[in-house]
């Protein structure tokens, strides 16, 4: 898998490519909790090049609603694949983080210029 | 048929596997998703449950690709153990989601059935996975 990020005093964002599954979770989890631990509210995840998910992968974003959502923070979850939007639909946590369509979308809400 | 004979590595050489296989068939890439997430979380539960430590014997991953489904038949010597029994976690909701035991409800879910037979020291698990989308909320 291939991570982008990108950080600002807020927020983080992730773009992933690639497969987020039990080989790659703990990279990925090194690097948001990082994020976390400098105190961000908002972490956006850019899934448009992810292919695939498990519940390895979900669970990193459990722990990271865990951490942000108590102080008012959101994952934000952007630009799934239909599969695994439904995935998202299929287990309820499309109602537990924020789901954009585009990535765009995501950015306007936390007010961060688009690139 | 695919098998597992070492925890090192191995799941992902499986999964990939896998993967070329349904590329192969043809399968539809949300098909195709499916297939590869079950066997992932049943093989991941298998390992987590001691089912390769050590790995006398290979887990085995076997696929039928019929004309209204995918027939999954996966073999281990762990415990026994039925994933088909396992609860499923109440509805998330912002306040009191929890991490853990999605895995599995994702496997009961995106199966239509799901078979568990026991012969010593061997679980054996049939999974039908059709080849319609069906969309069943974990809750």
């Amino acid at each position: 898998m291939q991570i982008k990020k990108r950080q600002y005093p807020d927020t983080a964002i992730f773009h992933l490519t690639g497969r987020l599954d039990s080989s790659t979770t703990e990279t990925l989890e090194e690097e948001v909790i990082s994020c976390l631990d400098q105190g961000i509210k908002y972490l956006i995840l850019d899934f448009a090049n992810l292919e695939y998910i498990n519940s390895a992968g979900l669970r990193i974003l459990v722990l990271s609603h865990q951490r942000l959502h108590p102080n008012g923070g959101q994952v934000m979850v952007c630009s799934p694949r239909d599969y695994i939007a439904e995935i998202f639909n299929i287990s309820g946590y499309d109602k537990v983080f924020t789901m954009f369509g585009k990535l765009e979308e995501a950015l306007r809400q936390v007010q961060i210029p688009e690139q | 048929m695919f098998a597992l004979g070492s925890t090192d590595g191995g799941q992902q050489a499986l999964l990939a596997a896998v993967d070329r296989f349904a590329h192969e068939q043809q399968l539809a890439p949300s098909i195709r998703f499916r297939l590869g997430l079950i066997i992932d979380e049943v093989v991941t539960n298998s390992l987590s449950h001691g089912a390769c430590n050590p790995c006398t014997v290979p887990i085995s991953v076997t696929i039928h690709n019929r004309e209204q489904d995918l027939l999954i038949e996966i073999t281990d010597t762990g415990p026994p153990f039925n994933p088909g029994t396992h609860s499923l976690p109440v509805t998330p909701s912002p306040q009191k989601i929890m991490p853990g035991g999605m895995g599995l409800c994702l496997v009961r879910k995106l199966a239509s059935s799901i078979t568990y037979t026991r012969e010593e020291p061997y679980n054996h698990l049939q999974i039908s996975l059709t080849k319609q989308v069906q969309d069943l909320p974990c809750r």
